[in-house]
């Protein structure tokens, strides 16, 4: 085993040596845009099962990897336009994405239901790296089954046996990283987005209702506008993300709450970004967004949302999951709802409304 | 008087030159043009589109018009609807140029450009179209569907509007749903012309309902649910029979509320503008109901009028500044407003 410290003046060469590790099948320690992950060569089996020998259990959801890009996800994987415009949304980023495999990686990596769970991400070492490798590696936080992930490599080495450390090849030590949560894991092998891990925001579920009209939709809004809404905007601003399909009912959620208030809300599709004032204690402004037609984080940045975050202030987003990373937005002063809206029939809808 | 017409509202960056009724230069710099180029990617917020085109646009129109910025006498510029962050593109353009030419300023709401586009003359002086108040306006395009009773010069009242979605984003969001590109509406009126539009009943929104309001959202979710229960290859299979259908009932409601309106108003003229105008099936069905009432019928002159432009801007400019409504000075006190509704700068 051997630990090299990353610095700027060696990034080339610590860069190669653990690209001959890694293709000499061995394991190498790696700093990520979470906690330091255990990089293999995710095409050879014997380099995946020492990561599962070293962990020493094999995870549910299987083992993710690390890829480039989209143009390298594709390789490996299968989507269609619509999961392609999400993954564009979520990668690179705090996620992880499941989709269909092409089984072009060792099958050790599981699930083994066909399908791979895949990470891109904004960093400079794992990104460099990538480059200069024709193999995707292994993401997997580097710990002991069952343990915490490590930020710092000498918290790393506290857990570890002399036995375990000597199945190490090489430890890229870059300090101590900062404590960014582990990414949110995302199944789109199904139609919709499904979290299965929660991650960077954690979402608790404070509401499940049907409703079988669109005027029901709009008490329904009243209702969660008066029993969560209203309190948190005397101290905050607060965001609503609204999630679901074209025709779920987003609008129609929206404007019953502008009802409240004696106001009209149309559909913002055309104008992006309309603002209602309200001025009716606790509610200034209400900005009502449709972000579908966005398509980089560029233009989210361009919108300049930060600045609506102020007390009172009631932020209400269809296809606000293109806001991502929009934990960017989340400040002291702004408190994030997440509405998930289900269509059951022509009519009826399933809201679940989540505190993040 | 010469009016250099700025107009950023939406995807269009666009610049013209008029002067009463006539159009000297119109220039557009579509951004759907540009990006199509990069594969389909239509960054439509665009801010940055318009700031980096602006200049160039103005150079072109006021070229293409052989003249100066000194030979402008006053500055038209669209303060709304539209995306705040594009028209303030715009607006910032408008105001550094009447600031440091001494010129008036004339801020024109977009609804009432399109109004004005049909009264819009080449060099020539032609079409004549005289205004014969009062009359009928609609408008019908991927942000707004109204209909405006036009009693005088500037005196607009709106008697019908949608309640959620535009008729052309109807249009685009039923491509979505089919899993096509946007903008969606040429793609649609395409497949359409080639389907059956009895294929698919669906229900002609707001038929039953008294006013003249419309309402696309009912539409969109019932063809949505319609098409649930088909396998995707049937969809695939049935394309322009399904965008057919959906165009038709699209159509059929803004036909009845516009029959409805001639009826209710008694007024005979219509003047129609906006981008889905450019849509044969529609001008066609527009067409007939004219003849139905008996009405008389206009639409913009050329092709360049029926989408967002500048040069409509110039010219419902022209007939502010003759009612004085423009600003002299302290230009800031214009700001652009993303739902003007024709209430705001009469």
């Amino acid at each position: 085993m051997e630990i090299i410290k990353l610095r700027k003046d060696n990034f080339a060469k610590v860069l190669n040596l653990a690209r001959k590790s890694l293709e000499n099948d061995q394991l190498v320690v790696v700093p990520s845009d979470t906690a330091y992950g255990l990089a293999a060569k995710a095409t050879s089996p014997w380099a995946v099962q020492k990561v599962l020998d070293f962990k020493g259990r094999k995870p549910e959801k299987g083992i993710s990897v690390f890829l480039k890009d989209l143009n390298k996800i594709k390789k490996y994987a299968y989507f269609d336009q619509n999961q392609e415009k999400i993954i564009r949304t979520l990668l690179p980023g705090p996620f992880t994405v499941i989709l269909a495999s092409k089984k072009k990686l060792a099958p050790e990596l599981g699930p083994g239901d066909g399908t791979m769970a895949i990470r891109v991400i904004k960093h400079d070492f794992i990104s460099q790296l990538l480059s200069q490798l024709n193999f995707p590696i292994t993401a997997t936080s580097a710990n002991l089954s069952g343990k915490k992930p490590h930020y710092s490599i000498a918290s790393f080495l506290n857990t570890l046996s002399e036995k375990k450390k000597q199945n190490l090849g090489l430890i890229v030590d870059a300090g101590q990283l900062p404590k960014v949560p582990v990414s949110t894991v995302v199944r789109l092998t199904q139609d919709k987005i499904k979290v299965l891990r929660k991650g960077v925001f954690n979402p608790r579920l404070v509401l499940t209702q049907k409703t079988k009209s669109a005027g029901e939709t709009q008490k329904l809004a009243q209702k969660i506008f008066q029993s969560f809404l209203r309190k948190d905007l005397e101290e905050k601003a607060v965001v609503v993300i609204l999630r679901g399909d074209l025709g779920a009912g987003k609008t129609v959620f929206a404007k019953g709450i502008g009802s409240l208030f004696g106001q009209e809300f149309f559909s913002p599709t055309f104008v992006l970004l309309d603002e209602h004032q309200i001025n009716q204690p606790p509610v200034r402004n209400i900005y009502h967004l449709d972000l579908f037609r966005l398509e980089s984080e560029e233009e989210v940045v361009d919108l300049e949302l930060t600045q609506f975050l102020q007390k009172g202030n009631l932020l209400m987003i269809e296809w606000g999951e293109k806001l991502s990373p929009w934990q960017h937005l989340k400040n002291k002063n702004s408190l994030f709802f997440w509405l998930e809206i289900e269509e059951m029939g022509q009519k009826s809808r399933e809201f679940k409304l989540y505190r993040i | 008087m010469k009016i250099l017409a700025i107009e950023t509202s939406c995807d269009e960056t666009a610049a013209a030159v008029t002067e009463n009724r006539r159009v000297w230069s119109n220039v557009i710099y579509s951004q759907i043009d540009i990006h199509k180029k990069y594969g389909g990617v239509y960054p439509v917020l665009a801010k940055r589109a318009h700031e980096e085109k602006i200049d160039l646009v103005i150079a072109k129109a006021l070229k293409n018009a052989r003249l100066s910025l000194k030979e402008i006498d006053a500055t038209a510029v669209t303060f709304g609807p539209g995306l705040v962050i594009a028209l303030e593109v715009g607006l910032k353009k408008a105001k550094e140029i009447a600031e440091k030419y001494h010129q008036p300023l004339i801020p024109v709401d977009h609804i009432e450009g399109h109004i004005y586009s049909c009264f819009a003359q080449n060099s020539a002086g032609r079409p004549k179209r005289e205004f014969k108040f009062p009359f009928l306006a609609l408008i019908v395009s991927g942000g707004h569907t109204s209909l405006v009773l036009v009693k005088d010069h500037l005196q607009y009242e709106t008697i019908g509007r949608t309640l959620d979605d535009a008729a052309g984003e109807a249009l685009d969001k039923a491509a979505r749903i089919l899993g096509m590109g946007y903008p969606g509406g040429p793609v649609i009126e395409e497949l359409a012309e080639k389907g059956n539009s009895q294929f698919l009943p669906l229900p002609i929104p707001m038929k039953q309902h008294p006013g003249l309001d419309f309402s696309y959202s009912g539409l969109k979710t019932a063809f949505k649910s319609k098409l649930a229960s088909r396998s995707p290859k049937e969809i695939i299979k049935n394309l322009p029979h399904l965008a057919a259908s959906f165009q038709k009932a699209t159509f059929a409601a803004i036909i009845t509320k516009l029959k409805k309106a001639i009826l209710l108003t008694g007024v005979k003229s219509v003047v129609v503008g906006g981008g889905v105008v450019a849509n044969k099936k529609l001008r066609q069905l527009i067409r007939q109901c004219a003849k139905e009432t008996k009405a008389d019928i206009y639409f913009p002159p050329s092709e360049k009028l029926i989408g967002d432009n500048a040069a409509m801007i110039g010219v419902a400019a022209h007939f502010k500044y003759q009612k004085g409504v423009y600003l002299k000075k302290d230009f800031d006190r214009l700001d652009r407003v993303a739902r003007p509704d024709l209430k705001i700068w009469l």
